[in-house]
């Protein structure tokens, strides 16, 4: 499976944001989306996800035989400050998501809260009480449920403390293999160690990062390189 | 100090310019006119605040005359009698005195004070403007805007009236601004604002007002205020009050404790929750707690969408019901005046028309439109659950917002049926306790339309909502539309209101009327779930 992001335009006023940026992502792969404050990283998830028109290119996925699926698979999105209905409980929400999603794995509720090693006394309390972390862990869950095809990741370590910054990279990692992941971060150590790939968002394009070969002083320097020339073309 | 002054104006120029830029951007007509541009634009930027500053002075300059005309100078025309005051100056200074010079000074300081300017913890805490100097400056612009606010009295008392009034104030703000700081010093704590506030309010209002209103006379204020004496002792307060401030050495302090993020973000954030609260929001407090199983238990039988409504009706239900039940003891109040009216004052009712009473009964229609309480609980729903789950696709198809609304439209439809149906038996009352069984069938039409508005209004509301979704994240309502259709219903059932005064109503007319109601009713509902099928999955959105 793989999803085609081709030649994205999108503006906010006189500025473009987005200059036609290009990229193809597979599945498997975890990819970390780098780039500085403002450049477009969560208007280009917005843009994928369709929840933003843009002004030109197109958003597609294929299956193995290269036929486009788009249609039939949602993207799954999860926001850096975790968006959920908090006059519900942990398992009311997942029991609500189950049954919208319409899915019969055999799996109860309390099963897949207890994945994430929810406890029975947090699992029926009221996602208003919950911490940050577990907020975070109750969006991911939503995409053990759905399966989307694409899985977006708005920041997802921020604010979260080591145990569940530590969490949430096993989680990452035990889900990659059905999903594309896309993850926008500003943590270098977070993109070199949990990624795949790096993807690069300057100048409103795309531009795919080879980690081969190069240490972490080495990539890190790399990406102050490319980005500091953003800067300059301001 | 009036350097500061300066580069406080040319950051508020530039401040206020910048946001006049954003408004104008905002407005169809300027949309064009003002570009991203402008921004960079000096020149431009400056003459809008220029424009700006020029609209603020004179808004704040009317506000200020318009403050002392009606605390000091309207009461001397309304009051002014020569066995109470010798003359209007007395009075007028009397007043002045205990409004401006007691009350205004001590109970709105400009220094020991929490701020919630946005201005004062920029320039505060992010220029780092030395805390004394700012704080002079503050107390230097009030003194100024003294001498415009107090203009009024040019017109009404002369020049030297004026003078003299200004100086009074301004040696009662400085001796003011000293009290507040020296008590600063000794409560230790955060503001002395509110306990100066309510002893010079009351101190104020006693002498100021009260007595002259009773014609106690003005126990001589004006006496002192322009005698020697009086002056040397204002004058060598207000200056023993300067050395203090400038003396002073805890302005950082002050700065640091009184004017904070928490406070002005406190504006926004109080502005959320009044409209939170307005909309009824706020959950049971023994549901903040923690949930037993038990909570969840009782809807397992519920699926999917069902089950999110039943669970956001359940939790919020003593809010809901306790309108409903506030509203039913009404009606119920209302019933049981009508019944001891007909049970025990002799010939009630027999009297009059009887017609003339019911053709009163369309009039109800208005108030059941009052009563919904639809709009209400949707603007729970969206803040408590839409607000977060519209984010998500799979929340905004159609299928899905469709069956929201099924389940939705039940419970509010139920929630006012609660009073509305009892509602719906006082036509019948009436006409059983009048002994006219010959209305008995116009009664309960009425009665049958009362129910049918209730259900009307309730199922209008919610399709407003889902069809305008007039909310935005801050709680904030926008959409023309849905003011000017809403506007339009509530017109309309004011005219209902008016017109059941109308002497064309007939019995038989009263029968129609409410039968169409209750058709209407009847076709309403199909209406609204294809007109919410059809529109809502691409405008219930967030906006």
């Amino acid at each position: 499976m793989k999803l085609n992001v081709n030649d994205i335009h999108k503006k906010f006023g006189d500025k473009e944001v987005l200059k036609g940026a290009t990229f193809e992502f597979e599945k498997g792969k975890i990819y970390g989306l780098l780039g500085r404050n403002g450049a477009g990283k969560t208007t280009l998830f917005n843009c994928i996800s369709g929840d933003m028109r843009y002004e030109n290119g197109t958003v597609s996925i294929f299956d193995e035989n290269g036929t486009d699926v788009t249609e039939k698979n949602e993207i799954g999105f999860a926001f850096s400050t975790p968006v959920l209905p908090e006059f519900l409980t942990g398992y009311e929400f997942i029991k609500f998501y189950m049954e919208i999603q319409n899915v019969n794995e055999g799996k109860t509720a309390e099963d897949y809260l207890r994945q994430l090693r929810f406890t029975d006394e947090d699992m029926h309390k009221l996602v208003k009480g919950y911490s940050q972390g577990m907020k975070n862990k109750l969006q991911m869950l939503t995409f053990f449920i759905s399966h989307p095809a694409v899985i977006l990741l708005d920041e997802p370590m921020t604010s979260l403390d080591v145990v569940v910054a530590h969490e949430m990279k096993e989680i990452l990692l035990s889900m990659k293999e059905d999903h594309i992941t896309i993850l926008s971060t500003h943590i270098m150590q977070l993109a070199s160690d949990l990624c795949d790939e790096i993807v690069l968002l300057h100048d409103g394009k795309l531009q795919g990062l080879s980690t081969d070969g190069r240490t972490d002083r080495e990539l890190e320097e790399y990406v102050m390189e490319i980005l500091k020339e953003d800067y300059k073309n301001e | 100090m009036n350097n500061l002054y300066f580069k406080q104006l040319k950051i508020s120029f530039f401040r206020e310019g910048n946001e006049l830029i954003y408004y104008l951007q905002k407005f169809p007509l300027t949309k064009k006119l003002v570009t991203d541009e402008c921004y960079k634009n000096r020149d431009v930027k400056l003459f809008l605040s220029i424009i700006n500053k020029i609209r603020k002075i004179i808004l704040e300059f009317l506000l200020g005359c318009l403050a002392v005309f009606f605390t000091v100078i309207f009461p001397c025309l309304v009051f002014d009698d020569p066995s109470a005051v010798k003359n209007n100056h007395a009075l007028m200074f009397h007043l002045m005195f205990w409004m401006f010079c007691i009350f205004g000074a001590f109970g709105h300081n400009c220094i020991a004070a929490p701020s919630k300017e946005r201005n004062d913890y920029i320039m505060l805490h992010v220029m780092h403007t030395p805390a004394k100097e700012y704080y002079m400056t503050l107390l230097f612009r009030r003194i100024i805007r003294t001498f415009a606010d107090f203009f009024v009295l040019v017109f009404f008392g002369g020049l030297k009236t004026w003078l003299l009034c200004c100086a009074y104030v301004i040696c009662f703000r400085c001796i003011g601004e000293a009290v507040h700081l020296f008590l600063y010093d000794r409560k230790k704590s955060k503001s002395t604002r509110s306990t100066m506030q309510v002893f010079s309010f009351t101190i104020s209002f006693i002498i100021g007002e009260i007595l002259t209103v009773s014609k106690l006379g003005n126990v001589g204020t004006y006496g002192v205020m322009t005698s020697v004496p009086g002056i040397i002792l204002t004058v060598l307060a207000a200056a023993f009050s300067c050395i203090y401030m400038v003396k002073y050495r805890r302005y950082r302090m002050i700065a640091k404790e009184l004017v904070t993020y928490e406070q002005i973000t406190a504006v926004k954030k109080e502005n959320v929750k009044q409209n939170a609260l307005k909309a009824q929001l706020v959950m049971n407090k023994n549901d903040e707690k923690v949930m037993l199983k038990s909570g969840s238990e009782k809807f397992e039988n519920k699926k999917g969408y069902e089950y999110l409504t039943a669970i956001f009706f359940d939790r919020h239900r003593h809010l809901f019901l306790t309108k409903a039940v506030v509203k039913l003891g009404i009606v119920l109040v209302v019933a049981a005046v009508i019944f001891i009216l007909y049970a025990f004052v002799p010939n009630f009712g027999k009297s009059s028309d009887f017609l003339s009473v019911a053709r009163k009964a369309p009039a109800m229609i208005y108030w059941l439109f009052i009563m919904s309480s639809g709009q209400i609980i949707c603007k729970a729903l969206f803040y408590e659950c839409d607000r977060v789950l519209l984010k998500f696709g799979y929340y905004r198809q159609g299928r899905a917002v469709l069956e929201n609304f099924r389940y939705r439209i039940r419970y509010i439809i139920l929630i006012d049926l609660i009073p509305s149906l009892v509602l719906g038996f006082i036509p019948i009352e009436i006409v059983l306790l009048a002994h006219r069984e010959d209305f008995l069938v116009t009664a309960c039409f009425a009665g049958l339309g009362y129910i049918a508005a209730s259900v009307f209004f309730s199922v209008f509301h919610t399709m407003m909502y889902y069809i305008f979704q007039p909310f935005t994240e801050e709680m904030t309502e926008h959409g023309k539309a849905y003011k000017v259709i809403n506007f339009l219903m509530i017109l309309g059932t004011w005219t209902l209101y008016i017109l059941s005064n109308d002497d064309t109503w007939t019995e038989t007319s009263l029968r129609y009327f409410f039968v169409t109601f209750a058709i209407a009713t009847l076709l309403f509902i199909p209406v609204s779930f294809l007109l919410v099928y059809k529109l809502a999955p691409k405008r219930f959105n967030l906006k």
